[in-house]
């Protein structure tokens, strides 16, 4: 039985969802602005490092060959920046 | 029996690596990932244009579905990933379609807080015609609703498929695959939500 | 061996016609990409009285080029039938991809002679070339669910086992197809807007999918050139042997 559950994806699980709800909590905190700027910057770049969990413990690139890892990483990089730059460009 | 995936090479010391699924999958999931990461991007740009709209409008949207939804499908991708361990675990092949019907049944939750969520809204008077950041949040979400259909719909269809005694390791790559698809409809609402219902 | 050089004729119509068509459509129309859906009927009867001379030719060359999806039709459905025919059973991917062409030529072609139409007699009524230019745009651009009958015969070809020697597409294109077919259906979506991502000329009716096709089109003649000629070259090397 642990074989099937014990294992680092279930980790990355506990830590996901920890995540999620301290996004949520920073995102319905305040209200928009000027003041709200660091926790959206903060909230992105914690998605992407999500995103960055699922890929490498769920998706098992971790394993994968490295061309396809680091496609995904540097998705993941491109993701953050992208997101990011648009969201401070008025 | 074991259930590591990486094959040591005795001789050599070296592990050989595995494709998820097979290489041909990921032109559709890198693909499908660029899809919305444009879709990501001019979004973030049109609010750029008139952030005040969009985060008064965004105040509309019921957050706390939201995140429900995102533990909703973590939860789905966490039973995927176990039913594939069971799987390739020779003691324990049963439990795996237990946990893919699993899956399914978790993953399909997401769709009925969705269509609640459509609901309210629509009949409190913000549809897609609505406004601009409406138009995005309708578009955005519906295309990912899309997505976690035909994701239920592929992780059915290969359970049933596993279903059947014999694990060749076609099979193996197929509910790989599927799993795959699965995880990156995951990861996708693991930026839609907080890029629509949080950032502002 | 007729049938092989038959299908390369065929390939080449394909490309030299959709050229054409390509040219005509970014040049002689300029309706790449199509201008905004809010413009007036006025500023549109402004349009085809400006450009005229542009629009007739270019609905010239549409009635001539409009076709070029049949030759691609045909020579994918010939391919599929090389695998189809080895199972028992009517060959429906093929049949389907065939019918598919056929209609799809119907949303490619006329277009192309709306806009004609529209611009035959600038000093109509603005409303009534207006009704001509939307007719055009939304045709061309929602009317995308053929393509799709081809490309899931396609997807489902490259995803089974295949068994024919010189099968034009590799997995890889399978899984890029099914790509191809998500990102079309947005072409149904103007209806619902007139401006923003779901608009005629927005991000997910005309960018997406038109950047696909810049893609698919070029590597899918590639590919299917390629097999042709390996499945010539095999030919002509079993009729050596057998007059050897």
């Amino acid at each position: 039985m642990s074989a099937v559950f014990l294992t680092r994806a279930s980790a990355a699980w506990l830590l996901l969802a920890a995540l999620t709800l301290s996004s949520w909590v920073l995102g319905t905190s305040q209200g928009s602005g000027d003041g709200h700027a660091v926790a959206s910057l903060t909230i992105i770049c914690v998605a992407a490092f999500k995103i960055r969990l699922v890929g490498l413990y769920f998706m098992e690139l971790r394993d994968a060959p490295g061309v396809l890892r680091w496609i995904f990483e540097g998705y993941c990089v491109v993701l953050t920046t992208l997101l990011g730059v648009m969201y401070l460009v008025h | 029996m074991s259930t590591t995936r990486d094959t040591e090479d005795v001789s050599t010391g070296t592990t050989s690596r595995h494709v998820p699924g097979e290489p041909g999958l990921w032109v559709l999931l890198f693909g499908d990932m660029a899809l919305f990461t444009f879709l990501f991007t001019f979004y973030l740009h049109d609010r750029g244009q008139n952030p005040r709209l969009f985060a008064e409008s965004q105040e509309h949207l019921h957050r706390t579905i939201g995140v429900i939804n995102t533990l909703v499908l973590l939860t789905s991708s966490i039973f995927v990933v176990f039913a594939l361990r069971a799987l390739r675990n020779e003691h324990m092949r049963q439990l795996a379609t237990r946990l893919a019907v699993a899956a399914i049944a978790i993953g399909a939750c997401f769709i009925v807080l969705k269509l609640f969520e459509y609901y309210e809204l629509v009949t409190a008077g913000m549809t897609l015609t609505s406004n601009d950041f409406y138009m995005w949040y309708f578009a955005i979400t519906a295309l990912h609703l899309g997505h976690v259909v035909l994701g239920l719909l592929t992780l059915t269809v290969l359970t049933r498929l596993v279903r059947s005694a014999k694990t060749a390791a076609t099979h193996m790559a197929f509910f790989e695959g599927g799993a795959c698809f699965w995880h990156v409809v995951d990861l996708l609402w693991i930026v839609i939500f907080p890029l629509l219902y949080l950032v502002r | 061996m007729m049938s092989l050089r038959s299908q390369k004729v065929l390939m080449w119509w394909f490309i030299v016609f959709a050229v054409l068509y390509g040219l005509a459509f970014m040049f002689l129309f300029r309706m790449f990409p199509p201008p905004s859906a809010e413009w007036s009927p006025d500023e549109i009867a402004r349009f085809y009285q400006e450009h005229g001379t542009g629009v007739r030719v270019g609905a010239m060359i549409g009635v001539w080029t409009g076709g070029w999806f049949v030759p691609l039709a045909v020579v994918l459905a010939a391919q599929m039938y090389r695998r189809e025919k080895l199972e028992e059973g009517a060959p429906v991917w093929t049949w389907l991809t065939l019918i598919a062409g056929g209609l799809m030529t119907v949303v490619i072609a006329l277009p192309m002679l709306f806009w004609g139409v529209a611009a035959y007699a600038p000093t109509r009524a603005p409303d009534v070339t207006a009704l001509m230019h939307e007719m055009g745009i939304l045709t061309f651009i929602t009317g995308t669910q053929y393509y799709i009958f081809v490309w899931v015969s396609i997807a489902l070809m490259c995803l089974l086992p295949n068994r024919v020697a010189h099968w034009p597409f590799p997995r890889w294109y399978g899984y890029f197809t099914i790509l191809s077919s998500v990102a079309l259906e947005a072409g149904a979506l103007p209806f619902l807007s007139r401006e923003g991502i779901l608009a005629w000329n927005g991000l997910l009716p005309w960018w997406i999918p038109i950047s696909n096709f810049f893609v698919w089109g070029p590597v899918t003649c590639f590919l299917l050139l390629r097999a042709i000629n390996a499945q010539i070259a095999d030919e002509e090397l079993s009729t050596d042997r057998e007059s050897a």
